[in-house]
């Protein structure tokens, strides 16, 4: 083991007289600080911009005029998306994803206003998120450093110098892997600062080191990957050509033909086409602001018995009022349902794009990364959901009101006489419903387990590298032997 | 010419060169056809919802009987069809709203659809020709060409090929061309093969060759640049490596960075509830204040702009209007923001050819920034047709009847030097 460490130490000794890995250093430093410093500003303020506007959203709510209460309906309120405390490691989704939704009656509106709507756009890879620069570039930087580990010294023949010193095959692999594990540990210390930074702003401790470990088993597999075919290869330049071959192909290949082929095999009907479908459900449904709408034939009469009255007019209750809450709830479970098949459909794209997760460490730790950070398509879908769960208590306690505060005869005639319309109004101290908006985020239990089998991809890779690479210097130790 | 096509010969019995031509042709394959599939599913959906939306119009249509009515329950549907050459850049058709699903009410709470297609693998991004083109060919050529010269000048050829070649100061380049043609030709092959079946002009997709080339070409001078004055492969690649970060992810992204920093744009949530404020507001305001403000922009409606009822759906159109117009400053501040942030990414891209050629390429394919803004600008002139095609019938200068509604303007996209085949 001893013997390990120098190696590892001699490695180091000769980075630090090189001028290559000056640079790649220099080059690693200037690529995280500037995408964790900027990825950090940048969420910080979209935070801080959509919780403000949360809270404006929901003073203006509360503060308006004596009303109609189906026109605040129609007034509708608005919810903002936070983003995650981890999004400052890995923002996801968060870019492609509306930002802000309008909530109203009978309608669900998309979420509108992405990031990405206004950003300076710059063509596909220079997004510089700390989840990239971890994800791509230092393995890139990594395969710099490390590439000529173990061919540099069978091409100089100084292997043949340190058997002779009773170091092993393996335990020279293993020197030169430490090494290289070491430098990927000292690159992580950033992310691992600001998944703490995650942690002081509301994120579970337990989730915050576990994010930070999916990706030291990322860096650590790219360590034995780069040391193995460093081993494998003759030459250090083959080497090198093989390692940059994978790198491109695990890394910026392969995920876009999963993407792509999952957008091919599954494709995702578009937005309009859905809203076309729900107008038409709808119609069938009934107009819940026409009450001599047919489809309400039933729960008329069914009112007029149970009060045992001729006439709607003589009804207790606002039969209008009765009449859109009822027509809500219909129209809500028409909408869900549509809600719901998208969502299946994205989610099915998803998990088909997944699949390859078990091709490439690079997927499998990029499905880690956001589902551990909660910046993943399900924390955007529970988005909505709970956005539908806020919009349809709010609307229902207004058709409550509508029903119960408003007498019948003066909302009929409230759009023809001015008397009415007045008489149609009611107190403002009714619009204190809303309690806030903060959307639930699956806990701690629930998110480790969705992170395993991505993490056990990890290690599995992890395991077939350090097996190759031992094998790697068994064998290269026999052939110079004999 | 002639040693180019030897130079050719010699590097297809290299079993490294061939294995990288072929992955990258399949890729390329793989690109461009699907590619065109995409189109081909974006065109069935634009007819799917065109059929569907003209029924669903002539639904709502038969059960109104005033204009008012007509106009609060239709829904219109505008788009922007994908061009020939969008098969080769997906660009802003991936993440950006290319249709919409629109009614006469204030447009601004309509227009800002985000939730275009799943988010998880628009983040991933398409494997199109542009990508192919400006990110990966430059990797597979510093693959190919990184230790041209330090192999000849291990093997101890380099001196007596500098002695015997034509052009003495850089003996390697017909070697490294015929291999930069050879890669230019498995990308550009299927390329054009698929451009000519979608119908593509010939100049357009000519010119994406070229700016195609171009952008090897500029690969295969730093190549060269930095290879012929290595020694050693590893460092040699090493320093490519380094000049395809700059080019392609460093330079870019600090651009974004500053064009970001500098052009400060309003905040689309504020857009959204001002609007919405100034639409409400009218409910309770009394009616001449809303009618005043609109015959300020709307003259010829003077005369008949007196609302003596509760609800009139003359005055109810005329704030939504109203709202349109008092976020209009915001709303064109915004658009503005981000065609300068566009320009200024223009400016950078003079830095970066790997931007260049995907701001070029996006550009011909009609799916860039500019593109996709001539787009929104041309749903607000539809939906301003809209607005007057229903006033005359709303301020009852024109009967509601069947008839007149059959003029009910459509969406037609907006005519484009460019989208035509």
């Amino acid at each position: 083991m001893n013997s390990a460490w120098r190696i590892a130490r001699e490695e180091w000794r000769y980075w630090l007289r090189s001028k290559t890995a000056t640079a790649v250093g220099v080059a690693a430093i200037l690529l995280i600080a500037t995408s964790l410093v900027t990825n950090y500003l940048r969420i910080d303020a979209e935070r801080d911009a959509r919780q403000q506007l949360q809270a404006v959203a929901e003073e203006t709510f509360r503060n308006q005029p004596a009303r109609h209460p189906h026109r605040m309906v129609h007034y509708g309120h608005y919810v903002f998306r936070t983003p995650a405390p981890l999004a400052i490691a890995d923002p996801g989704v968060d870019p492609y994803t509306g930002t802000v939704m309008f909530l109203e009656g009978h309608k669900q509106n998309t979420a509108t206003f992405a990031p990405g709507y206004t950003q300076a756009l710059t063509g596909p890879l220079a997004t510089l998120s700390p989840a990239l620069v971890y994800q791509l570039l230092v393995p890139l930087l990594l395969i710099v450093m490390g590439f000529a580990s173990l061919a540099r010294e069978r091409e100089a023949r100084t292997d043949q110098l340190v058997y002779t010193m009773s170091v092993s095959p393996t335990t020279l692999w293993l020197g030169k892997s430490a090494a290289l594990a070491v430098l990927a540990m000292i690159l992580s210390m950033p992310l691992a600062g600001i998944t703490a930074l995650a942690w002081l702003g509301g994120e579970s401790v337990v989730i915050s080191f576990v994010f930070w470990l999916g990706y030291a088993l990322y860096l650590l597999c790219w360590v034995l990957m780069i040391t193995a075919g460093s081993v494998w290869q003759r030459r250090a330049s083959s080497a090198l050509l093989v390692l940059l071959a994978s790198w491109l192909l695990l890394g910026v290949l392969l995920p876009r033909v999963a993407s792509s082929a999952a957008e091919a095999s599954l494709p995702l009907q578009s937005n309009v086409r859905n809203n076309l479908e729900i107008a038409k459900a709808l119609r069938d449904a009934g107009d819940g602001h026409n009450s001599a709408d047919p489809a309400f034939n039933k729960l008329r009469a069914q009112l007029l018995a149970q009060y045992d009255v001729e006439k709607i007019e003589e009804l207790p209750v606002n039969y209008r009022g009765i009449i859109a809450e009822a027509a809500e709830k219909k129209q809500t479970e028409i909408i869900n349902r549509f809600a719901r098949r998208r969502v299946d459909q994205e989610l099915a794209q998803a998990s088909a794009a997944n699949r390859f997760n078990l091709l490439s460490p690079y997927l499998a730790l990029k499905s880690f990364s956001i589902t551990t950070a909660n910046t993943n398509l399900e924390q955007h879908h529970q988005f909505l959901r709970d956005a539908e769960t806020l919009r349809f208590s709010f609307v229902q306690q207004l058709n409550k009101l509508h029903a119960t505060e408003l007498a019948y005869v003066d909302d009929a005639k409230r759009s023809i006489d001015a008397s009415s319309e007045q008489r149609a109004r009611i107190d403002p101290q009714h619009w204190r419903m809303l309690d806030g908006f903060e959307s639930e985020r699956p806990g701690v239990t629930a998110r480790l387990t969705t992170a395993l089998p991505n993490l056990a991809i990890l290690v599995l890779w992890i395991l077939a590298a350090a097996f190759a690479g031992q094998r790697g210097a068994m064998r290269t130790a026999q052939q110079t032997n004999g | 010419m002639g040693s180019f096509v030897l130079e050719g010969r010699y590097a297809l019995r290299e079993r490294s060169v061939v294995l990288s031509l072929a992955l990258t042709l399949l890729v390329a394959c793989w690109a461009v056809i699907a590619g065109a599939l995409e189109t081909h599913k974006q065109h069935a959906e634009i007819s799917w919802i065109l059929e569907a939306t003209q029924a669903d119009k002539a639904t709502v249509l038969a059960g109104q009987s005033d204009a008012g009515g007509a106009a609060y329950g239709m829904h219109h549907v505008t788009y922007e069809p994908p061009t020939p050459l969008a098969f080769a850049a997906i660009g802003t058709r991936e993440d950006l709203p290319w249709q919409h699903w629109l009614t006469m009410l204030a447009l601004e709470g309509q227009i800002y659809e985000a939730d275009i297609g799943n988010p998880e693998l628009s983040r991933v991004g398409r494997l199109d020709y542009a990508f192919l083109v400006s990110v990966l060919l430059p990797l597979v050529l510093i693959l190919l060409l990184y230790d041209l010269d330090s192999r000849e000048r291990r093997d101890g050829r380099y001196e007596l090929l500098a002695a015997t070649n034509a052009s003495p100061r850089n003996p390697l380049l017909a070697k490294a061309g015929a291999r930069t043609g050879l890669l230019f030709l498995s990308t550009s092959i299927p390329f054009a093969i698929v451009a000519v079946i979608e119908n593509v002009a010939v100049l357009l997709w000519a010119s994406v060759i070229v700016i195609s080339a171009l952008h090897l070409l500029f690969w295969l001078l730093v190549c060269r640049f930095v290879t012929h004055r290595t020694a050693e492969a590893p460092t040699a690649a090493t320093a490519l490596l380094a000049c395809w970060l700059l080019f392609t992810i460093a330079l870019p992204a600090t651009a974004r960075m500053l064009a970001e920093a500098t052009v400060v744009i309003p905040a689309g949530g504020e857009i959204l509830l001002e609007q919405r404020e100034k639409v409400n507001d009218a409910w309770d305001l009394p009616k001449p204040v809303t009618m005043t403000s609109f015959i300020a922009s709307h003259p010829e409606w003077e005369a008949q702009a007196r609302v003596t009822q509760p609800f009139d759906w003359k005055w109810y159109f005329a704030f939504q209007q109203v709202g349109d117009e008092f976020i209009a400053p915001q709303s064109n501040a915004l658009q503005a923001g981000i065609a300068r942030r566009d320009r200024l990414m223009g400016w950078a891209s003079l830095l970066s050819p790997p931007l260049a050629t995907e701001r070029w390429l996006t550009h011909l394919a009609g799916t860039n920034r500019s593109h996709h803004q001539r787009y929104m600008a041309c749903v607000r002139k539809f939906h301003a047709s809209l607005r007057h095609f229903h006033y005359p019938m709303l301020f009852g200068q024109q009967a509601f009847s069947p008839a007149v509604m059959a003029g009910l303007p459509s969406y037609k996209p907006c005519s484009d030097r460019l989208s035509g085949s």
